[in-house]
């Protein structure tokens, strides 16, 4: 009989104590949920490849990529840094959902058109009991070259103007400071150069993010082939694997990238299958990125 | 002993109920938004999932806020926001916890102005404050309605001088939640 009253009367000092909690406590509680991780990448793009970051639903974004010349190429006065052989691609980008983002775009090399589709399959968590360790988008694309063909006897079909890439996008932003992105890529042409060369190549993209400020960032992307590596232009050069150094600088809605890289395409299959600079003999050039956000979304706009 | 036994175990129902049921109150879908005016831009944020308690016998009261939950009519703002002003990833809440100045008795229907003087906790900096509002009790519901201002420099939140011109140094908050009385668990 002791032990009940005994038990008892700590159930009634329980109650009492309970009622003393702090009323935060349980306000923090209810509070910890697992949230999206933002900002992995600033960029839709880490340099010239994709982030896993898309735009959100009914934001448009406005792209104007630019790669000049080779650095080598003439003393750097005299077509300033290659200024004067830059390369274009103007894109758009449309936020359908926050999670699927389609996108047009048009490059000055080999006059090819682009359309594109990023997914976020799942997205990486933080601040919950149990977290996603990591960010996994789909992105796709299909090229139009539409430069005349060189050879106007033989049969030429539209299908041979087109070429593919797919790619896994794996990110995961280990702290305030470090984003990483390993993207395996596979590229289908559907009319290749010589027969010998491959219809697929293969690479494995691998970028990453270093903040600097909070509005700068260092970024880093390479993509190797993992087949096709000893491919050349018809005219001998060896095709290179793609490699690009670049600065993020945001300034409120715009973003500002600033890069090195050895190659003038500003889309997948020609910077990871058609990169011919190298760097190991400055066959490097300067670019950049601007893109602009703007929103359409008036349904969320407050009053 | 049966007795005694038993009246204590009456007493902890009691306590419990009594604790649980009538002294608490809660709103878990609280309106907190904030405004930014400057002549080049006007920007502002708004949550509707704000949690809030008031404990009508003590007249203390605590909102928890998830920052990640303001929501902006442009979404490179909310980014901003969240990454490069309020980090919420490293201080994911906003935290006010007070306790009201004047002796009211909140069971008893009415509007009341009221002070309360407590901790206001943004970006991890925590900052005394005394914030006024307005308290209605009506129809077993607590209704709280308040605007303050926040100073970005007195929780250590360092805004660019590239974008200084457009988002202000003070910023207006209004608060406005319904509470009902916390159900027993």
């Amino acid at each position: 009989m002791k032990k009940i009253l005994l038990l008892s009367s700590l159930i009634l000092l329980v109650n009492m104590a309970w009622a003393q909690d702090d009323l935060l406590d349980e306000l923090v509680l209810e509070n910890k949920k697992a949230t999206p991780v933002l900002a992995t990448f600033k960029g839709t793009r880490i340099i010239t490849g994709q982030s896993n970051e898309n735009i959100s639903k009914k934001h448009l974004n406005f792209l104007v990529l630019h790669r000049f010349g080779e650095l080598k190429d003439d003393a750097w006065y005299y077509s300033l840094l290659g200024f004067d052989n830059a390369t274009v691609r103007l894109a758009f980008d449309y936020g359908i959902t926050d999670k699927l983002m389609v996108g047009v775009g048009r490059s000055s090399v080999l006059k090819v058109y682009d359309m594109n589709i990023k997914y976020k399959i799942a997205q990486q968590t933080v601040g919950g009991k149990r977290n996603f360790p990591l960010a996994i988008s789909y992105y796709g694309n299909v090229a139009i070259d539409t430069k005349t063909f060189p050879d106007l006897t033989r049969n030429n079909y539209f299908t041979s103007r087109l070429s593919f890439c797919h790619q896994l996008i794996l990110a995961r932003k280990f702290n305030d400071k470090v984003s990483l992105q390993i993207t395996p890529t596979v590229v289908h042409r559907n009319l290749v150069e010589k027969k010998s060369t491959p219809n697929d190549i293969f690479a494995l993209g691998l970028g990453g993010s270093f903040k600097i400020t909070r509005s700068t960032r260092l970024n880093i992307e390479y993509y190797p082939r993992l087949n096709g590596t000893d491919e050349k232009t018809k005219s001998g050069v060896a095709y290179t694997d793609y490699l690009g150094i670049g600065f993020d600088i945001e300034t409120g809605g715009h973003v500002f990238q600033l890069m090195f890289s050895n190659s003038t395409y500003m889309y997948e299959q020609g910077f990871i299958t058609q990169t011919t600079g190298k760097w190991s003999d400055f066959g490097v050039r300067l670019g950049f990125n601007l893109s602009r956000t703007f929103s359409f979304d008036n349904e969320t706009k407050h009053k | 002993m049966k007795k005694i036994f038993l009246t204590l175990a009456a007493l902890s129902t009691l306590a419990l109920t009594n604790l649980s049921a009538q002294v608490l109150y809660k709103a878990s879908n609280a309106e907190v938004a904030f405004f930014s005016k400057t002549p080049l831009e006007n920007i502002d944020g708004k949550t509707n999932t704000a949690t809030t308690l008031l404990n009508v016998e003590t007249r203390e009261v605590a909102f928890v806020i998830q920052n990640i939950s303001f929501n902006f009519p442009n979404k490179l703002m909310q980014e901003h926001f969240n990454e490069k002003y309020m980090e919420s990833e490293k201080f994911p809440l906003s935290i006010f916890k007070g306790t009201i100045q004047e002796k009211i008795d909140l069971k008893v229907a009415g509007t009341y102005k009221v002070t309360v003087k407590g901790k206001l906790n943004i970006h991890g900096v925590e900052q005394e404050r005394t914030i006024t509002g307005t308290i209605t009790v009506a129809d077993g519901k607590i209704t709280v309605n308040s605007t303050f201002k926040v100073k970005n420099a007195d929780h250590k939140i360092e805004i660019p001088s590239l974008v200084a011109t457009k988002i202000a140094e003070e910023l207006d908050v209004t608060v406005n939640a319904v509470l009902v009385p916390k159900a027993a668990k």
